[in-house]
């Protein structure tokens, strides 16, 4: 596997644009009291994304139920490209992606 | 895992950035689309920097998904109009009423432009079959000239718009493995159905259970 000495290979970028948009979001998110660590991300049917605070690793039924969402019954849930069951558990800084299928496509 | 597809992930997070940089947040963003954006732009900054724990991070999701490799090829102007390659492993579609096919390994192209500007129809899905240039329909939701992308397109619209790669490979997957028969696209073929080679899905085995388990113990 020569994935790690691919990424040894590439040399550092000097500070950029980007840096006071770093800023920016850090302050966004300490005003929140969100860290990056400690959020689950969740895509939506609708094409939103929900930021939602976590302390720890939490099943997707808690998550939702926590953050106040609402669910179709028949919503799929996609975790790094698997589809789980809604009893599955997600670690702080992990993505669910929600589906909801149509009968036709 | 090639440097060059890394550089590429770097310059499409660079490229994101900016429109972050040219459309600045207004106070009139209600707070759930501040916390978005801060967390878009958190995801982004390591990749944009080449943070070796950033890079790895996104590395070791690639590698959990089921494809076998990943790669870039540049364009004429470099990465600007390149495009990534994933070559999935074998998949198996199942439909919602929980029958099975063999579906085996497909090719996803995705443009670097179409990352960038979210644009679904420059995305191909294609099986490694031969004579693949003359099939009309790849899946029975992806043909020549129309792919069905159901509520898969929110979740890879979504993905695009942050450069997630592992969530745009990933939603992939997860749109071939899926099959909604109501679909009046393409069918695949039945069980004990041999279409000729070179025929749309002629590749395309439906599974009884013991085949379905055997196939995922090989695994």
């Amino acid at each position: 596997m020569s994935d790690q000495s691919d990424a040894n290979n590439i040399t550092e970028v000097p500070g950029n644009f980007w840096d006071e948009l770093s800023r920016e979001a850090s302050l966004t998110l300490e005003e929140q009291g969100l860290a990056s660590n400690q959020v689950i991300t969740l895509s939506t049917p609708t094409g939103q994304m929900a930021t939602i605070p976590v302390e720890g690793a939490v099943s997707i039924r808690n998550l939702i139920a926590n953050a106040g969402l609402t669910m179709s019954p028949s919503a799929q849930f996609v975790v790094d490209g698997t589809f789980v069951g809604i009893d599955h558990e997600v670690a702080p800084g992990g993505h669910v992606s929600v589906s909801v299928p149509l009968k036709a496509g | 895992m090639t440097a060059e597809f890394i550089a590429a992930i770097s310059y499409c997070a660079v490229e994101k950035l900016k429109n972050f940089r040219d459309y600045p947040v207004s106070s009139r963003y209600y707070i759930d689309m501040q916390i978005e954006r801060a967390t878009a732009i958190n995801y982004l900054v390591p990749l944009a920097n080449r943070e070796h724990r950033a890079l790895d991070e996104l590395l070791t999701r690639l590698r959990k998904l089921k494809y076998e490799k990943y790669e870039f090829f540049s364009g004429e102007y470099g990465h600007a109009d390149g495009y990534f390659l994933g070559t999935t492993r074998p998949l198996i579609m199942t439909s919602d009423n929980d029958e099975k096919w063999n579906i085996g390994r497909y090719t996803i192209k995705v443009p670097v432009q179409g990352v960038l500007n979210r644009s679904l129809e420059t995305f191909k899905m294609r099986p490694i079959v031969p004579d693949v240039e003359i099939l009309h329909a790849y899946h029975p939701h992806h043909t020549s000239n129309h792919t069905c992308w159901s509520e898969w397109s929110k979740s890879l619209t979504e993905a695009c718009a942050n450069c997630h790669f592992d969530r745009i490979f990933g939603t992939f997957l997860g749109f071939l493995q899926s099959y909604y028969p109501g679909s009046p696209l393409a069918r695949p073929p039945e069980r004990g159905e041999v279409r000729d080679p070179g025929t749309d899905m002629y590749w395309m085995v439906q599974l009884n259970q013991e085949e379905v388990k055997s196939i995922v113990l090989r695994r």
